[in-house]
């Protein structure tokens, strides 16, 4: 096993205080749902649980599995009809091609239909084919929690970048802190 | 290349940037080394962030070298490792893959110019060909198909970008089988998507008015040569989700000296270009102009 200290990047003899931090921020980073429908998913998973037995050795065991995530990644497929179960599956497995050509020889093209298509899109990283078509499938079945879900995450990305501590990417120059001053200015004019 | 893989000089620590510009050089010189003066013209900032991927971050001691371009001043290289060569192999191999696209699809001048440098590269190809077979073989294959959807006129700009994704992630052959060369060609595919859609954004108004293939004038209904408010963000959602992808990558690779650079680059470095290249502010900095 790793030393736990280099996991978590502290130095040894580092305070509980220091330790909890990192992993906070570890944790954070590596969450499984940064990683939903990337294709590292299962190497996020990993380096997940190393980071949470590195936590767990160094607190020995307080709190550190009450932490461990429950998502497994897998898909719920109750209730789906064979043929789309099936393209489901080969998802799953990795077998696009496959299931890109199960999906073209059904005719009816259901919410459901537009929705492994995206899938499949965005398993691909084909971002803007993704977005398309988790749009079209949000529309035919607005209250589909699964299709609003996926149709959300491929907009701002599976890591989400701008979320991190480097994100402040475009935004800080001076052009937007004169315009949230001016805002602010409004707001205060409101305020009168 | 196209010159958008940069870092923000401004978030470089001093070490970090001294290590960059060294970086660059040490590329320059090993093209020299490995393909005679005329390929130190290939040098270029994109592959200088293809050394840093592959490198293992070895806090090797820069030696001081004789700059061509300032005869009088000495620079500080990075030493020849077996990165630095891949990096010169391949940046000879994309320089002359790129020339055969200019001498197909360029207008009669260009077209020109880039069939007599092929001419004069074609010795320094063939070298790198037999260094990496398998590489020329998969850029060769990658642009045979963007040409084919080109006479096609695609309108997917997945489709478009995925052949030259494709491409720039043979780039992570460099690693053995394993996680470290799946999480390099991920970051890759998504590097190489972004940099084809940021430069399909640069050229539109020039391919809109010289009526030449463009996948965005194709996906987007266009207003006056260029995208509308709304396509725009939309357009910019796409590619920034590129930038996610890398950046996901980007975090499951091992930690190396050099995971500041690289952090700097994908995080800081490609939004700030996509967004000057988006708002049209964007320059390309002069060659070695890295200051």
């Amino acid at each position: 096993m790793k030393d736990p200290y280099e996991v978590l990047g502290v130095p040894h003899g580092a305070s509980e205080e220091e330790i909890k931090k990192a992993y906070r921020e570890l944790a954070r980073k590596y969450h499984p749902d940064n990683y939903a429908n990337n294709p590292l998913a299962d190497l996020a998973q990993e380096k997940m649980k190393e980071i949470n037995e590195a936590y767990a050795t160094l607190t020995k065991g307080s709190g550190g599995q009450s932490a461990s995530p429950s998502y497994n990644g897998t898909y719920d497929t109750a209730g789906d009809s064979g043929v789309f179960a099936e393209v489901r599956r080969m998802i799953q497995m990795g077998d696009l091609d496959g299931a890109e050509a199960k999906l073209n020889g059904i005719a009816n093209h259901s919410a459901q239909w537009y929705y492994l298509r995206g899938v499949i899109a965005q398993r691909r990283g084909w971002m803007d084919e993704a977005a398309q078509n988790f749009r079209i499938a949000v529309n035919m079945d607005p209250t589909n929690y699964e299709y609003r879900n996926a149709a959300n995450s491929v907009g701002n990305g599976a890591y989400t970048y701008r979320q991190t501590q480097y994100g402040d990417s475009a935004t800080d120059d001076l052009c937007s802190c004169c315009s949230s001053l001016m805002c602010l200015n409004c707001l205060c004019d409101c305020c009168r | 290349m196209f010159g958008y893989v940069l870092p923000r000089k401004d978030k470089l620590t001093e070490e970090e940037n001294a290590r960059y510009r060294a970086a660059y050089c040490g590329l320059c010189r090993s093209l020299k080394c490995h393909y005679g003066f005329r390929a130190r013209f290939l040098v270029n900032y994109d592959m200088t962030f293809l050394y840093f991927l592959l490198s293992e971050g070895e806090p090797g001691q820069p030696e001081r070298c004789s700059c061509p371009a300032r005869p009088f001043c000495k620079k500080d290289c990075l030493p020849d490792d077996d990165s630095m060569t891949f990096a010169a192999d391949l940046s000879v191999l994309l320089s002359y893959w790129k020339l055969r696209d200019a001498a197909r699809d360029g207008g009669a001048f260009r077209s020109l110019a880039a069939k007599t440098c092929l001419l004069l590269y074609r010795k320094p190809y063939r070298r790198a060909c037999g260094r990496q077979p398998e590489a020329d073989r998969v850029f060769g294959e990658q642009l045979k198909k963007l040409n084919d959807l080109e006479d096609e006129n695609c309108s997917s700009i997945d489709r478009a970008a995925d052949a030259f994704a494709s491409l720039l992630r043979a780039c992570a052959l460099y690693f053995p089988e394993g996680p470290t060369r799946r999480t390099a060609e991920l970051l890759l595919y998504h590097v190489g998507r972004f940099l084809y859609l940021t430069d399909a954004l640069e050229d539109l108004p020039r391919d809109n008015a010289a009526g030449s293939y463009n996948p965005l004038r194709y996906r987007y209904s266009l207003e006056n040569g260029s995208l509308s408010g709304e396509d725009k963000k939309e357009f910019l959602e796409t590619a920034e989700a590129s930038i996610s992808l890398a950046a996901s990558a980007l975090e499951l690779l091992p930690v190396t000296a050099d995971s500041g650079i690289l952090r700097n680059i994908i995080y800081y470095g490609l939004p700030t270009v996509l967004h000057s290249v988006a708002a049209g502010t964007f320059r390309k900095p002069k060659r070695g102009k890295h200051q």
